[in-house]
C-alpha cells in the first residue's frame, strides 16, 4: 500500500523550521547555564565532609530525578508565580515563558550534571589528589589543575549525552505556549491537516541530527584537546 | 582561559537573547483607558481551524475569530491570546492562569464542575466516518458500521471524540464500536489504515475529509473513489470560564446572541468550515 | 477545589499501570546494556567497518527525537512488514502484534545508543596497566575483562546509568502513542471526561516518584557493592 509520500515537500519545509532554532537553542543554552552551576553546588555538596549537606543534596538529586520534565514545567509555570506573589508581592505571571522553561528543564539539568560530575571525580584516581597535596600544592589548586582537568575528560562523554538530550528537550517548550522547532513542526503538520507529517518529521530529523552530528565533533575536539598529555591506553 | 571566557561569553549572549526573543509574547503593557478590564483568552494551538496558530505566528481560527467579535461588542473588556497545548489551557483556566479559553470543548456534566460553561455554545463541529467505499453499500451511518464491524482507528481519550463514541455506545449496547485509546497521532496514518485494511472506519472531522481527499491536489486525492464519508452529528462547542468569571461568561452570552442575530457567526462560520456548521446540530 | 475521590481513585488505577512502564525499561535496559557494551568495544578498537556503523548508528539514534522514531516504527513499520508478508505470501496478521514489541523495540534501540556512550566513557576510566597485569599474571582476555576490568568500569558507569534508567522511565510516557497504557496514559484517560487534569498530573507526579525513589534505591546499593574496593576510608576533599 503506497503511502502517499512526497519528499519534495521535505526541502520546502525546511526554511519555514530554521528561524525556530534561535528559540531551541536559547533554551538549550539558558538550561546549561543554569544547570551546571547549580549542578556542581549539588555534587561539591555529595561529596564533602558535613554529612547534612550529603543528605540534603541525594534528596533534591533524587527528587528532580524522578519528576517527568512536563511535571516540572507545570509546578515552575503555575508555582513560581505563586511563591513569588506571597514572598515578594510580585506578579511575574506577565514574564517570558522562556524564563519558566529554563528553570524547569535547568534544575533537571542540575541533578542529571551532578551525578555526572560525581561519577568523574569519583573516577580519577585518590592518588593524584594526594600526590598534589604531598608536593606542595593547596587543596584548591590541587582540585584546579590535577583533579578536574582529568575528571572533565571522564565527564566529557556523559556530558556531551546530556547536551544532546537537552537539545530535544527543549520541545516541551510548546506545552506552555512557546514554539521551537519542534513546535513549529507540529503547527506545520496541523496547518495542512495532519498531511504530510512523516516529510515534516523526516525534516525536523535531518535538522535535529545535523545538530547533534556538530555537538559531538566539538565535544570529540574537546575530548582530544584535554587528554593530550594522558595516556590514552584505549585508542577512542 | 581564553578560550572558556569566549565560550562563557557566547553562552551568556544566546542566554540573553532567548530571554529577549521569548519577551516578545510577553503581555502587552500598551497604555488604555482607565478600567479596562484584559481577559487572559487561551486558546489550543493545533486544532485547525478552530484555534491555531497561522503562519505569520498570529492566532487565528474560528472561535478565536468569534471571541474577537464578541471583544469588539464588550468596550470594558479587552481580550489577549494565548496559544497554548490543551493540558496547559485546561489547568491554566481552572486555575485562574486564564480566564476564559477555547479548545472545541464538548459538555460533559463532569466538566461543569470545574468550570463555567456560558448558556450559549462559540461553534460546532461536524463529525462523522471515513470509511472503505467497498463498504458502501453495508455502512451509511455510525450504526450500521458498528454492526458491521465496529473496528475504529484509535482515538486519543482527552478528544472529545472519545466521550461521543463512549455516548453511541451506550445508547447501542446491541451493536458496539471498538473504542481504543491512543495519543493523537498524524491523520496520515489514519487514512492509510483505513485504506490498507487495518481498521474499517476513521472518525473525521468533515473539514478535514473535505482537505485530505475531496480537493484538488489533496495528499489523498488519488484515493477519492477509495473513500467515503457520513457525518454523524454537529456537536456545539464551548467556551471555558474560570469560576470566578460569572459576569463574563454573562457579558459573552450577551454578545454571543448578538452575534447570532446579526448572522456574524454564520459567516465565520462559511469562512473557516464552508458551510453553516450550526445547521447540523439537532439539540 | 481538588476532587479527592478523583485524585484517589486515579492514583490507585495508575499503580496497576507500574509493571508496564517498568517492562519496558527493564527490557530496554537489558538489551541496552549488552548490545551498548558490544558497540562501545567496537568503537574503542576501532574494529574496522563496524566501528563507523556503529558511530552513525548512535549518532542518529541519539540524533532524532523520540517522537519520531516512535512514529516510524509504529506507522511504517506494520504497513512495510504487512506488505512485506503479503508478498511472501506468509499468513501472520501484522495488526495483532501487541503494540508493547514496538515499545521494547524502539526504547531498547535508544537505550542501546546512550548505553554504548556511557559504557564507553567507563571503559577508558580503566588504566590499561590493569588489563597488562591480568594477562600477565595468565588470565585469558575473556577472565580478564569479567573479572578486572568490567567490575571497575561498572562502578564507574553506574550513575550514569541510572541517570539513563530513570530519564527511560520517564520517556516511556511517550509510548502512549503507540497505544500502550502506561502511568499517564492511564491518568491521562481518566482525566479526560471530566478534565480533572490537574489531579492527574499530581498522580502521574506522585507515582514516578515512588517508582523512581525506588529504582535510585536499588542503584545505590549496586553503586555501594561495586564501589567498595575504593573505599580507602579517606574522606574526599
Amino acid at each position: 500500500m503506497d503511502k502517499p509520500f512526497n519528499p519534495g515537500f521535505i526541502p520546502a519545509v525546511i526554511p519555514q523550521l530554521l528561524p525556530f532554532l534561535t528559540v531551541t537553542f536559547g533554551i538549550l543554552f539558558g538550561t546549561i547555564l543554569v544547570g551546571l552551576p547549580i549542578g556542581f553546588l549539588l555534587a561539591k555538596a555529595r561529596l564533602g565532609k558535613h554529612a547534612a549537606a550529603q543528605c540534603i543534596s541525594k534528596c533534591i538529586v533524587g527528587a528532580l530525578r524522578c519528576t517527568p520534565s512536563i511535571v516540572m514545567l507545570f509546578i515552575m509555570f503555575y508555582g513560581l508565580p505563586k511563591l513569588f506573589q506571597t514572598i515578594l508581592g510580585v506578579d511575574i505571571n506577565g514574564w517570558s515563558k522562556a524564563f519558566f522553561v529554563i528553570a524547569a528543564l535547568g534544575l533537571l539539568f542540575a541533578a542529571s550534571a551532578a551525578e555526572t560530575m560525581r561519577s568523574a571525580y569519583q573516577a580519577v584516581d585518590r592518588g593524584q589528589y594526594e600526590a598534589a597535596v604531598t608536593i606542595g600544592l593547596t587543596g584548591y589548586q590541587a582540585f584546579c589543575r590535577i583533579v578536574l582537568p582529568q575528571a572533565f575528560v571522564v565527564a566529557l562523554p556523559n556530558l556531551g549525552n546530556s547536551f544532546i538530550a537537552l537539545l530535544k528537550e527543549g520541545s516541551l517548550a510548546y506545552t506552555i505556549g512557546l514554539i521551537d522547532i519542534m513546535g513549529e513542526g507540529n503547527l506545520i503538520i496541523q496547518r495542512n491537516y495532519g498531511a504530510y507529517a512523516l516529510e515534516t518529521y523526516i525534516a525536523l530529523s535531518v535538522i535535529y541530527w545535523t545538530l547533534t552530528i556538530l555537538i559531538e565533533q566539538g565535544f570529540q575536539k574537546l575530548e582530544a584537546h584535554y587528554s593530550r598529555g594522558m595516556r590514552r591506553e584505549y585508542n577512542a | 582561559m581564553k578560550k572558556t571566557d569566549i565560550l562563557a561569553g557566547i553562552i551568556i549572549l544566546a542566554a540573553a537573547g532567548a530571554w529577549a526573543g521569548g519577551n516578545k509574547d510577553a503581555s502587552k503593557t500598551a497604555s488604555q483607558p482607565a478600567g479596562v478590564i484584559k481577559v487572559r483568552a487561551a486558546h489550543t494551538q493545533t486544532y485547525v481551524p478552530y484555534d491555531f496558530v497561522n503562519k505569520d505566528g498570529q492566532s487565528d481560527g474560528y472561535e478565536v475569530a468569534v471571541l474577537k467579535e464578541v471583544d469588539r461588542l464588550l468596550p470594558q473588556y479587552e481580550f489577549q491570546y494565548f496559544p497554548t497545548s490543551d493540558d496547559d489551557l485546561l489547568i491554566g483556566i481552572e486555575s485562574g492562569k486564564y480566564d476564559v479559553g477555547t479548545k472545541g470543548v464538548w459538555i460533559t456534566p463532569e466538566r461543569q464542575k470545574k468550570y463555567i460553561f456560558p448558556r450559549n455554545p462559540v461553534g460546532a463541529s461536524i463529525i462523522g466516518i471515513t470509511f472503505r467505499t467497498e463498504n458502501a453499500d453495508k455502512i451509511h451511518d455510525l450504526e450500521s458500521f458498528a454492526q458491521f464491524s465496529g473496528k475504529l482507528v484509535p482515538i486519543a481519550p482527552q478528544n472529545a471524540q472519545w466521550a461521543v463514541v463512549q455516548d453511541f455506545n451506550t445508547k447501542h449496547p446491541a451493536a458496539q464500536i471498538k473504542l481504543l485509546p491512543s495519543e493523537s497521532f498524524s491523520v496520515a496514518d489514519a487514512y492509510t489504515w483505513v485504506l490498507e485494511g487495518r481498521y474499517d472506519a476513521f472518525f473525521d472531522i468533515k473539514l478535514s475529509f473535505q482537505n485530505n481527499v475531496l480537493k484538488d491536489g489533496a495528499p489523498y486525492a488519488k484515493y477519492k473513489d477509495k473513500l467515503s464519508y457520513v457525518p454523524y452529528k454537529g456537536i456545539p462547542t464551548w467556551p471555558l470560564f474560570n469560576k470566578k468569571n460569572q459576569v463574563l461568561a454573562d457579558a459573552y452570552d450577551g454578545a454571543i446572541a448578538t452575534l447570532k442575530a446579526n448572522g456574524t457567526l454564520t459567516a465565520l462560520s462559511q469562512k473557516y468550515f464552508g458551510e453553516d456548521v450550526f445547521k447540523f446540530v439537532t439539540e | 477545589m481538588l476532587d479527592l475521590s478523583f485524585l484517589a481513585h486515579t492514583f490507585l488505577l495508575s499503580l496497576t499501570a507500574i509493571p508496564v512502564t517498568l517492562n519496558i525499561t527493564a527490557v530496554s535496559l537489558a538489551v541496552g546494556l549488552s548490545i551498548g557494551f558490544l558497540t562501545a568495544l567496537v568503537r574503542i578498537y576501532k574494529v574496522r567497518v563496524l566501528s563507523q556503523t556503529a558511530a552513525v548508528f548512535v549518532s542518529f539514534i541519539r540524533g532524532t527525537p523520540v517522537v519520531l522514531q516512535i512514529l516510524v516504527v509504529y506507522s511504517l513499520f506494520p504497513s512495510l512488514l504487512h506488505a512485506l508478508f503479503v508478498r511472501a505470501g506468509i499468513k501472520a496478521d501484522v495488526f495483532s502484534i501487541d503494540p508493547i514489541w514496538y515499545a521494547y523495540f524502539v526504547f531498547s534501540l535508544n537505550t542501546t545508543a546512550v548505553l554504548s556512550e556511557v559504557l564507553r566513557s567507563a571503559l577508558l576510566t580503566v588504566s590499561k596497566g590493569q588489563l597488562e597485569a591480568a594477562l600477565t599474571i595468565g588470565l585469558t582476555a575473556e577472565q580478564a575483562y569479567s573479572r578486572i576490568i568490567i567490575p571497575q568500569a561498572l562502578a564507574a558507569a553506574v550513575p550514569n546509568i541510572c541517570t539513563a534508567a530513570v530519564s527511560l522511565i520517564k520517556n516511556t510516557s511517550l509510548a502512549f502513542m503507540m497505544t500502550v497504557k502506561d502511568i499517564t496514559a492511564v491518568a491521562k484517560i481518566e482525566a479526560a471526561y471530566g478534565y480533572n487534569y490537574i489531579e492527574a498530573y499530581l498522580d502521574i507526579f506522585a507515582v514516578y516518584i515512588i517508582v523512581c525513589v525506588v529504582v535510585q534505591k536499588l542503584f545505590g546499593i549496586l553503586e555501594n557493592r561495586l564501589c567498595i574496593y575504593k573505599q580507602t576510608g579517606a574522606v574526599y576533599a
